[in-house]
């Protein structure tokens, strides 16, 4: 019976409410170790730093009772440091009133890659030296032409870290691969930063200047080698079905037509522009016209009817009418039927019969009238051949053409099946 | 049941470690000897030795102390007059007659159920042990170089762990932990009988493979995601940098860290702020500092108080800025992997501002999907800020993201001392906060509903703070006076210092939706 109850006990429902107690409330003098029973759920913690000294000093204490606040896990410090964190980092940061959006990344945001060390501040020294104030190299445009080399032999040799044979590319092959990060202030110094860069790239056995991460490179040392980080995840094979090629069709397809709605929102808002500016240009015209024309009257000894000239007549809307008329319609239904005169609401039949047969004369005379103007000067010309107006002429706006058909692109043509 | 129970003591009973005395000379890689730290004598395992300018320098691990306390000593600290522990020669696992059993000193009462209880963990335990020897084999640098990785040693940490397990044998029995389930949202059945799952789990364990943390399968959960590793063999043992400098800071690195390999030999390595770019070199990092125009964690703020501001940052999108971002908490999170890139995580940055831009704080990774229900996966206040409630906002705000995904979540495991001591603070005061409320009962499942807490950590919390216990033949929740107390001493704080929470109604934030093509980690 005993057993029984245990093994009854030890089941502990989590969708069941348990009431909440204090300690006082609860007979203390019961063994609760059906409550012990449960097991341990797993801290989380690795196996073997579960029992470490300062851990375990800590969880002790706070099961103890809540005085645990002083003790804690030492961890080295951190001190305040020595470097001018105003220079360095100066107040340029001004909060929006909107949550930040942001979608530059880092690469936009630095610079030139290239930062110079101490060994290239003592070479530049040497070379503004022999140099004339006007053409001195910046530190900047130092960094921009030594970003290019090394930009340009990245592209060039990217296996230059792997194979030490590689030579170090001349002088012509670099400035070959310029691009237009390198501004032509820049530019003649290359030759003169030339030399440097070969020599510290020979120091480095051609590697890259800048430290960089160690990244896979197919190697077997790679695996083991803690240094090695970030490598890429395989990508999973996709198997292709006809369901998944329309997939992409249609997707290929919403694509197209988002981007043919995108470009046409852009084309009216370079239209609306265009109209703002040509709008801009005729009001100064008018403008400099009217001041030609004041000139004159000035000139002719003309005095009354300046304002006019200067100021745009705008015909003021007439509100009163409108107003008057919501006003009108606002009393209406608040008119009770009450006082209304009766006489004005019966209607007699007389009245509407006259009313309708008059109505109808007059639409036929209307007719017959109308008839007659449509025949005035006919002439037969169905012999001649009917031609379409001009194309140009339909299209309502002859600067944008449409790109978007529903021609379907040719799926690509199903894997032979090599899996199969 | 008698032979299986003294099989099992058997088990865990310490191999003969071979001891001697040993002169400076004859030092090598693996040895334990006795150190002193802070006037006392500590036993530490030489992890790599350096010689420096004539004078040899060890690198110790401190047997009981965490990783991060591990340093460089002169030769002078080491107390060789007393006897040292020689690593283990590499031996066939031994299968030992059985010895005296150790008389359990608990109630009888208790022994019959216990006794079940061990039978079926006993298989699962020896696999744990031998799998646990065999990653430290592998695990141990060469006795030559520092920190060679690949080449393999012999198992020197096996005497150490043998002694803290029986050490922990013989406090109590339950503090042995099980498996219960590894999903969190596995608490379908109606009833849950724990006993009989973790048994279950136990069971099945004892049919899996060998060894449960190959190398190679777990690779193949870290390719599928998760940020964490159990592996021994993915944690490099010797810290690499010595000092970095970032912000207002200089901050000692408490572990390895893959930056470029020769920072090893730089006194000082520099993080940029806000970029979080690294340099050998001050005249290279003032010259960054005259380029650099980031002013805040590059993405999107979500979330703004008076206090700090959250950014949400694609991996996928801001690869750089979260491969520093990743660099920099490695060097202070153990277990962290940077083994794959950072494309399928999400990163949630707290910055706190000033004219000068927004200051990184701390931040957490998030999987894009996480197959374990995972809501964080690595967490980490900067060590600058520590000790200041910032881990506990970061934790309160990977709750609410879960909340606002109507999901429940919980902590990527392993969690590191920190961690753990962090989330149980947070678990306590959000459980006992609902259950100061006034209520007169409440269920484990729905505690959790209303915190986006897992059942399991629910449970977790209850039972770690002894406040599940039986009356009148039913489970009952006790608020203990301890706990009472502790709440009260909280609230107290709180009217002095102010709470700082995080205001659900500030964040600006609907779940990311992420095409099946953009999560597959392509290129």
């Amino acid at each position: 019976m005993v057993t029984a109850q245990r093994f009854r006990q030890r089941k502990l429902s989590v969708k069941q409410s348990l009431p909440i107690l204090r300690e006082s409330d609860v007979d203390q003098s019961l063994d609760d170790d059906a409550a012990r029973h449960i097991p341990r759920i797993e801290t989380g913690v690795e196996k073997g730093e579960e029992t470490e000294h300062h851990l375990q000093a800590v969880i002790s204490a706070a099961q103890a009772g809540g005085t645990a606040a002083h003790i804690y896990i030492p961890t080295p410090e951190a001190v305040a440091s020595s470097l001018q964190y105003e220079a360095l980092y100066p107040r340029h940061f001004r909060q929006p009133a909107t949550y930040i959006r942001f979608s530059s990344t880092v690469e936009d945001c630095v610079g030139s890659p290239y930062c110079m060390d101490e060994e290239d501040e003592a070479f530049l020294r040497e070379l503004n030296a022999k140099k004339p104030q006007e053409e001195q190299c910046t530190e900047d445009q130092f960094e921009v032409v030594m970003s290019a080399f090394e930009r340009v032999s990245e592209i060039r040799q990217p296996f230059a870290s792997v194979d030490p044979n590689t030579p170090i590319l001349s002088l012509d092959e670099l400035e070959g691969g310029f691009d237009d990060t390198v501004d032509d202030a820049s530019r003649p110094f290359a030759a003169d930063i030339y030399p440097h860069w070969k020599d510290r790239r020979r120091d480095r056995e051609n590697h890259s200047l800048m430290s960089s991460l160690k990244f896979e490179r197919n190697a077997d040392t790679d695996d083991g080698d803690p240094y090695v980080c970030f490598r890429r995840r395989e990508v999973r094979q996709v198997r292709k079905t006809r369901g998944r090629d329309a997939q992409a069709t249609e997707r290929l397809f919403t694509f197209r037509r988002q981007y043919e709605t995108s470009r046409y929102l852009c084309h009216l808002v370079v239209q609306f522009q265009r109209a703002k500016a040509d709008q801009l240009a005729q009001d100064e015209l008018i403008f400099r016209q009217r001041r030609a024309l004041l000139e004159a009257k000035r000139s002719l000894g003309i005095k009354e009817g300046d304002m006019e000239l200067l100021i745009n007549q705008v015909k003021a809307p007439r509100p009163e009418a409108g107003v008057q008329r919501a006003r009108v319609a606002g009393q209406q239904p608040s008119l009770p039927a009450a006082v209304r005169p009766m006489e004005s609401d019966v209607i007699m039949y007389e009245d509407q019969k006259a009313k309708r047969a008059d109505s109808i004369r007059t639409f036929v005379n209307e007719h017959k009238q109308r008839h007659q103007v449509w025949n005035e000067g006919y002439v037969d010309d169905t012999w001649r051949p009917i031609t379409p107006p001009l194309e140009s002429a339909a299209l309502d706006d002859p600067e944008f053409v449409s790109l978007f058909n529903r021609i379907l692109p040719t799926p690509p043509t199903s894997a032979e099946g090599s899996d199969s | 049941m008698v032979p299986k129970e003294s099989a099992r003591e058997s088990a865990d009973t310490p191999e003969p470690v071979e001891k001697g005395f040993a002169t400076l000379s004859t030092l090598q890689v693996g040895v334990k000897a006795f150190v002193e730290k802070e006037g006392e004598k500590r036993k530490a395992e030489i992890l790599a030795i350096q010689s420096k300018k004539g004078k040899l320098a060890f690198y110790v691990h401190y047997e009981e102390f965490n990783k991060r306390l591990d340093e460089w000593v002169p030769e002078g600290r080491i107390d060789l007059s007393k006897e040292v522990e020689w690593p283990a020669p590499e031996k066939p696992e031994k299968k030992k007659a059985a010895q005296t059993s150790k008389a359990s000193n608990k109630s009888k009462a208790d022994a019959a159920l216990a006794q079940a209880l061990r039978d079926k963990k006993n298989p699962k335990r020896a696999q744990q042990r031998q799998a646990r020897l065999d990653r430290e084999l592998s695990g141990t640098p060469d006795s030559q170089s520092i920190n060679l990785p690949g080449k393999v040693s012999r198992a020197s940490k096996a005497g150490g762990k043998e002694n803290r397990e029986i050490k922990q044998d013989k406090d109590s029995v339950t503090v042995i932990s099980e498996v219960i389930d590894g999903t969190p949202k596995a608490e379908d059945e109606d009833m849950v009988d724990l006993m009989e799952m973790a048994d279950a789990a136990a069971a099945a364990k004892a049919q899996a493979p060998h060894e449960p943390f190959s190398r190679e399968e777990e690779i193949e959960k870290l390719r599928t995601g998760g940020s964490m590793t159990q592996n021994q063999t993915e944690i490099s043992r010797v810290r690499n940098l010595s000092h970095i400098q970032m912000g207002k800071h200089e901050i000692e690195p408490w572990y390895f860290s893959p930056y470029p390999q020769e920072f090893s030999e730089v006194d000082m390595v520099y993080i940029c702020e806000s970029c979080l770019s690294y340099f050998g070199g001050l005249k290279q990092f003032t010259r960054h500092r005259a380029k650099c125009s980031l002013l805040h964690p590059p993405g999107n703020e979500i979330y703004r108080d008076e206090y700090v501001s959250f950014f949400e940052i694609d991996g996928r999108r801001q690869r750089t800025w979260c491969r520093n971002l990743c660099l920099l908490s490695k060097l202070f999170l153990d277990h962290k992997t940077l083994y794959y890139d950072v494309d399928p995580f999400l990163f949630y940055c707290m910055a706190i501002r000033d004219e000068h831009g927004c200051h990184l704080v701390g931040y957490f990774s998030k999987e894009k999907e996480s197959v374990e229900g995972y809501n964080v996966a690595c967490i980490l206040t900067l060590p600058q800020y520590q000790r200041k409630g910032f881990g506990k906002l970061l934790i309160d705000f990977s709750y609410e993201l879960s909340k606002r995904e109507g999901k429940l979540g919980s902590p990527e495991k392993p969690l590191s001392d920190l961690g753990l001591l962090g989330y149980r603070a947070y678990w306590q005061e959000t459980i006992v906060d609902l259950l100061m409320d006034g209520r007169t009962d409440a269920n484990i499942e729905e505690l959790g509903a209303t915190t986006a807490m897992t059942t399991n950590d629910v449970l977790h919390t209850l039972q770690n703070l002894n406040m599940i216990k039986t009356s009148k033949n039913q489970h009952v929740i006790v608020l203990t006076d301890a706990v009472v107390a502790q709440w009260k001493k909280q609230k107290e704080k709180e009217k002095i210092k102010g709470k700082r929470t995080i205001d659900s109604d500030k964040l600006q934030w609907r779940p990311p939706v992420f095409t099946a093509s953009s999560r597959t980690w392509n290129w």
